[in-house]
């Protein structure tokens, strides 16, 4: 009779360990066993960061990016200085930025929309953007969220300038209504009305200054008590987009 | 055998014609009727025919609108013009355009080359024609603002003993001011918009209501409306609700107050 082949194995579970889970891709450690393909192993076994180790005493990982835990992206400020931490300005406008107190590897400044344009050492950067809305700037690293600080820069432009109606008897009143991208009287108070060189007979001076007085408001109602046919415009200022009214006639009775 | 080869060739070549001019008819819908078919939210508030054409509205800025109202502006500044509401969400316009007319009983509504007109049923033995359907021998235009557009139609009207008045016209007789240039030429063209200006040939005889209609197509989206005005004239406005920048050099910036 035949005796069957086999192997022999060692007696020791150690001496087992350094052939046998080496086939399956795995090391020991600290009476454990890690995988070489997807973790690390120094005091303990963790698991690798985008495919690589990372020193655990002064990195992270964030989002499979190794990330040094000394790092700070600094404090970012404006000119113009922001308001209720936002800086506004008029579509086309340009912001100077600069940031101080980063530490860090390849801090940079990106943005969510807009052009920017950096300094050669990387400590300023000037933001423009020709949509109206808001963008935030931020400066740090792309990867790691601790290392990062942003800045929102709002960019307005007028975006309707009506009235109702648009002739009218004297003494009666029309309403005028102005919005904003983006809307709030925060934004509004880039705004200001002005009367078109073109308007012959323009209206008394007290609505345009009753207008940008109180700008914030959007909406007016004045009474006229005079003639005109004017011409108006609105402005966030700064860029030429101006948004016209076109031509409101107040006529005597007859 | 040939023959019959032949004919049956042809009548093949027959229905592949009439096919190919079928799918082209179906296809070739009528551009306007797309645009009068699309939706949109409409909402007017206690307004007369004359309040229509105005950019706060909606239907007023997405298409060229020309408005005539059988009443007088005084009737409407006074409320006795017929005053309506309307306040309706994602209905086409041309079913918006039914309701407005449906409201003004009197009034109907149709395209004429791209423009929407409202305009008053006119009886047929009425022998007042509308100075907006008398006509002029020809009407041109060239790089000009609308509403000097409208002061050059104005004046050739004059010229031809047609009863109208543009607003700017009847505001400097008013006040006792220089009359608006309806010469139909820009002395500072570079001062302006040069999106605002507009061309307009029309090289044969036209009436006032077509000149119209061409001027507002020139400058979409714009719109024109005709009222009664004192002295049995009818005063025209053109109402342009296009924004756009300014090249003025000596733009008057307002100071802050």
């Amino acid at each position: 009779m035949r005796r069957a082949s086999h192997r022999v194995f060692p007696r020791s579970s150690s001496d087992c360990g350094r052939d046998m889970r080496s086939l399956w891709g795995e090391k020991p450690c600290g009476g454990g066993y890690y995988k070489i393909k997807t973790e690390c192993a120094n005091e303990m076994i963790f698991k690798k960061c985008g495919g690589k180790c990372y020193d655990r005493a002064t990195e992270y990982c964030e989002n499979e990016n190794i990330c040094k835990e000394a790092c700070s992206a600094g404090v970012i400020s404006a000119v113009p200085a922001p308001v209720n931490g936002e800086v506004i300005l008029p579509v086309g406008g340009t912001a100077a930025l600069s940031v101080s107190g980063e530490k860090g590897d390849q801090l940079q400044w990106s943005k969510t929309s807009g052009t920017l344009t950096p300094s050669s050492d990387n400590k300023q950067a000037t933001f423009t953007s020709a949509d109206p809305g808001k963008v935030t700037v931020t400066f740090g690293s792309k990867t790691c969220s601790k290392c990062r600080t942003s800045i929102v820069v709002a960019f307005v432009k007028v975006t309707s300038f009506n009235t109702t109606p648009r002739a009218i008897k004297t003494g009666k009143s029309i309403k005028f209504t102005l919005t904003t991208n983006p809307a709030g009287a925060a934004y509004m108070k880039l705004v200001r009305v002005g009367v078109s060189k073109y308007s012959t007979f323009p209206p008394p001076d007290d609505l345009v200054q009753g207008i940008n007085a109180s700008i914030e408001k959007g909406v007016w109602e004045y009474t006229f008590k005079e003639p005109c046919f004017f011409d108006l415009y609105a402005t966030a200022g700064g860029s030429n987009e101006i948004h016209y009214l076109d031509l409101i006639t107040v006529d005597e009775p007859w | 055998m040939r023959t019959k080869k032949t004919m049956i060739g042809v009548l093949i070549g027959l229905i592949i014609v009439m096919a190919v001019l079928a799918i082209l008819n179906k296809s070739s819908v009528p551009k306007y009727d797309n645009k009068l078919n699309m939706k949109m939210d409409c909402a007017f508030d206690n307004v007369d025919l004359f309040e229509v054409i105005n950019p706060a509205y909606d239907i007023s800025r997405e298409l060229a609108m020309g408005v005539e109202v059988n009443f007088s502006f005084m009737e409407s500044q006074n409320g006795k013009s017929r005053r309506f509401s309307l306040n309706v969400s994602s209905m086409t316009r041309r079913e918006i355009l039914d309701e407005i007319v449906r409201q003004n009983p009197g009034y109907y509504w149709k395209e004429r080359d791209g423009v929407i007109n409202i305009q008053p049923y006119r009886e047929d033995n009425d022998k007042n024609i509308s100075p907006l359907d008398m006509t002029i021998p020809c009407f041109e235009v060239h790089q000009i603002p609308p509403y000097f557009a409208l002061e050059y139609l104005t004046r050739l009207s004059r010229e031809h003993n047609i009863p109208i008045i543009s607003d700017f016209y009847e505001m400097a007789i008013q006040l006792g001011h220089k009359l608006p240039d309806s010469s139909g030429k820009l002395e500072h063209p570079e001062n302006y918009d040069p999106r605002r200006l507009i061309d307009v040939v029309i090289p044969h005889k036209v009436s006032i209501r077509d000149c119209l209609n061409a001027i507002v197509l020139a400058d979409p989206p714009a719109n024109w409306e005709a009222i009664k005005w004192k002295g049995g004239k009818t005063r025209l406005s053109i109402r342009s609700s296009q924004s756009g920048y300014s090249r003025e050099k000596n733009l008057d910036m307002p100071n802050s107050y």
